[in-house]
């Protein structure tokens, strides 16, 4: 899909956690009219009926009028919607998020240790297996279509 | 060709989440209401049906401070001017 410079927002999709987000930042360059933001939504919703799996749609937030529009337009198709001051730390944020949950997985612990007992919460899920392991490794992979951040 | 875009039903408060300017709903076939609340209190409220047997595709100016409701989710266009020359 190819991004479009005449329109008032730029796009970026990226998978984490074998969740797809997608990010939608306004294009300083325009400023947003009925019309221009009439084809903005409409590349919007192109890219939400290609990929039929976003998970949610974070939006760089301001003020401005065709922005809260934005996001109820996109919660009106089941997306979740959530609005963010900086774009590139949202990024950050699912990112580390994932990286944390790795850490958790690769932590080894030594038996027989003297004193105290440290108890630490295990997470289990019913598809720890080789595949799941694999998932996991996986699970940081971001598709940046067009380099716009 | 006239821009247009679906919006999702809702309250809507011209100035924060919804333009303003003079524009088109049309709820394309399906029955629904239109419901306008001026920022003056004292005007009569607008109240359409969008698209009903008797219904019509109500036209209208929005100002800042207004605020709709749609029961059903819209197609909006933005209205041309209408010149008398």
């Amino acid at each position: 899909m190819k991004e479009k410079e005449h329109l008032w927002v730029k796009t970026t999709t990226a998978t984490a956690n074998n969740k797809k987000f997608l990010f939608i930042a306004k294009n300083e360059n325009i400023e947003p009219d009925f019309n221009s933001f009439a084809d903005g939504m409409q590349y919007i919703n192109e890219i939400i009926h290609n990929y039929s799996d976003i998970y949610c749609c974070v939006i760089e937030s301001d003020k401005s009028v065709y922005n809260k529009l934005l996001a109820k337009c996109c919660e009106a198709q089941g997306i979740t919607v959530r609005k963010t001051k900086s774009l590139q730390s949202e990024i950050d944020t699912i990112v580390r998020g994932c990286q944390r949950q790795k850490q958790v997985r690769q932590t080894n612990y030594k038996k027989g240790t003297s004193g105290y007992k440290k108890i630490f919460p295990h997470i289990t899920t019913d598809d720890d297996d080789s595949d799941s392991e694999k998932a996991i490794d996986d699970m940081i992979f971001m598709d940046l279509m067009d380099d716009d951040f | 060709m006239a821009k247009e875009i679906l919006i999702p039903q809702g309250t809507y408060t011209v100035g924060v989440d919804f333009p303003e300017g003079t524009y088109v709903f049309d709820s394309e076939k399906n029955d629904g209401t239109f419901d306008l609340f001026k920022n003056d209190k004292e005007q009569s409220n607008p109240y359409f049906n969008l698209d009903s047997d008797h219904g019509y595709k109500c036209r209208i100016e929005l100002k800042n401070g207004d605020r709709f409701v749609l029961d059903v989710q819209v197609k909006v266009t933005k209205a041309e001017m209408i010149s008398f020359e």
